[in-house]
């Protein structure tokens, strides 16, 4: 595979760029072009950054967020509200949340969710963290896992180990997208929209 | 190209690029199929709901020879079995039907006595109490083996064709029966099963569903039933590995013992 091209240092950004997910050769052939033909500054640019990422980021101590401290920022912000605990199933899901402006507790990221179909196991997900946090000041926990299989049986699994302890678990209400016609809503999410109905 | 379509069980999907699954169904009138879903992942798509794993659908694709993926170009969503989703076991049951087939199935086939046997079986685990999933899921293995006509006799013996009266006979996973004491030679690895755990499997294979929850099978046959099929199927499939799901239902049991009532 090297000596396709004359040049070995070309050959390794091919070879390391295609394993990036959803890169094949070609994309990663295209892309290691595009690399070589730009400003050397924007390359060296890439590579500190991708070097940087991995130096600094870490898990939040508290939370399984990430962050470059021991706690990231939310879990610093004393203007938080530390009796409601989110729990979601990755950090991008903290940002799509933080999107809204609109919730002010804690989170709680899992880095998964429970499968059956993969053997995703509850010591596969920082399950027992979130338990470890569950104190005095904790009134509520949101679940806010996908509403797929897995997100529903981790769900199913949490709830059963918070709820003994005397915590209320809520779990995010499924229903219609705003913008939506109602005619394209599939059965299933009607269901629920319907069975989640609330009084005007 | 010729457009099939087909009722179906979904019994995986894996997320494709960034906006598609690819989607293995079981589906009644072709067998396994490995369909791609095209744009399933996009937050207006009306696909996602349906393309879940235990998912009953009907699929209409673009049928190409030779082609081990095919384009999905329409579900519609059928009977949805509610109920597993709110049990962790059944979830965990229902997930090892859906593997064991995709395991062991390899491609297009007749498909409509398997279809009919999953169906029955989430609908029954959907139904029933999750205490009958165990159960329930011996039942399944039992059939679907049926299905490809290597089902495992448990009341006559293989070599001799004879009932044994003896207290005890041997299970032979390989050969897929049991054998008596003249004829044990025949396997040399073939397990100890009771007599009486041999009749159980009998009915287990022949009660109707809704009563199998009576049988109740405990201490030394539960754990001689569950040895013998799950060797039984180890045997059967090619890599030898232990289903994921049954893993996963072990982890959750363990996980529940650690913690107490």
């Amino acid at each position: 595979m090297v000596r396709k091209y004359s040049s070995e240092a070309l050959a390794i950004l091919v070879d390391e760029l295609s394993r990036l997910p959803n890169i094949g050769r070609v994309t990663a052939q295209r892309l290691a072009f595009h690399i070589l033909k730009g400003p050397a500054e924007r390359a060296f640019s890439l590579s500190d950054a991708i070097r940087a990422v991995k130096e600094k980021v870490r898990y939040c101590d508290v939370c399984w967020n990430i962050t470059e401290s021991e706690t990231c920022e939310i879990c610093h912000d004393a203007r938080r509200r530390p009796e409601t605990i989110c729990v979601v199933e990755e950090p991008r899901d903290v940002i799509t949340l933080e999107s809204t402006g609109e919730y002010r507790g804690l989170y709680h990221v899992l880095h998964g969710a429970l499968s059956p179909l993969d053997n995703i196991t509850p010591d596969d997900i920082r399950a027992r963290e979130l338990v470890d946090r569950m104190s005095d000041s904790v009134e509520e926990v949101i679940i806010a896992t996908n509403p797929n299989i897995e997100g529903e049986a981790t769900a199913l699994y949490l709830s059963r180990l918070i709820k003994p302890l005397g915590v209320r678990v809520t779990r995010l209400a499924r229903g219609l997208p705003m913008g939506g016609d109602l005619e394209y809503a599939d059965e299933v999410t009607l269901a629920r929209a319907l069975e989640g109905r609330t009084e005007l | 190209m010729a457009i099939r379509s087909s009722e179906a069980i979904v019994l995986n999907r894996i997320p494709l690029g960034d906006t598609s699954l690819l989607v293995t169904v079981y589906a009644r009138a072709f067998g396994k199929v490995k369909l791609v879903a095209r744009g399933a992942r996009r937050p207006k798509s009306r696909m996602a709901s349906s393309l879940q794993p235990l998912r009953v659908i009907t699929v209409s694709y673009n049928h190409r020879e030779n082609r081990e993926l095919q384009n999905l170009s329409k579900v519609e969503a059928g009977p949805y079995f509610r109920r597993i989703g709110e049990d962790l076991t059944k979830v965990g049951y229902a997930s090892a039907v859906c593997e064991l087939v995709n395991r062991l199935v390899l491609g297009e086939e007749p498909g409509d006595q398997l279809f009919g046997l999953i169906f029955r079986t989430l609908e029954a685990i959907d139904r029933l109490s999750a205490d009958a999933c165990e159960m329930l899921f011996w039942r399944f293995q039992i059939e679907f083996a049926d299905v490809y006509g290597t089902g495992p006799e448990f009341a006559a013996c293989l070599g001799c064709g004879e009932r044994p009266e003896e207290a005890s006979v041997r299970f032979s996973p390989s050969l897929g029966g049991i054998l008596c004491r003249d004829c044990q030679a025949q396997d040399g690895e073939a397990m100890q099963l009771s007599l009486g755990t041999t009749r159980l499997l009998s009915r287990v294979r022949e009660m109707p569903l809704e009563h199998l929850p009576r049988l109740k099978p405990v201490g030394t046959s539960r754990r001689e039933i569950q040895r013998a099929i799950r060797a039984f199927y180890l045997y059967q499939l090619d890599d030898g590995r232990e289903l994921k799901s049954l893993k996963f239902l072990e982890s959750i049991e363990e996980d529940g013992r650690e913690r107490g009532p």
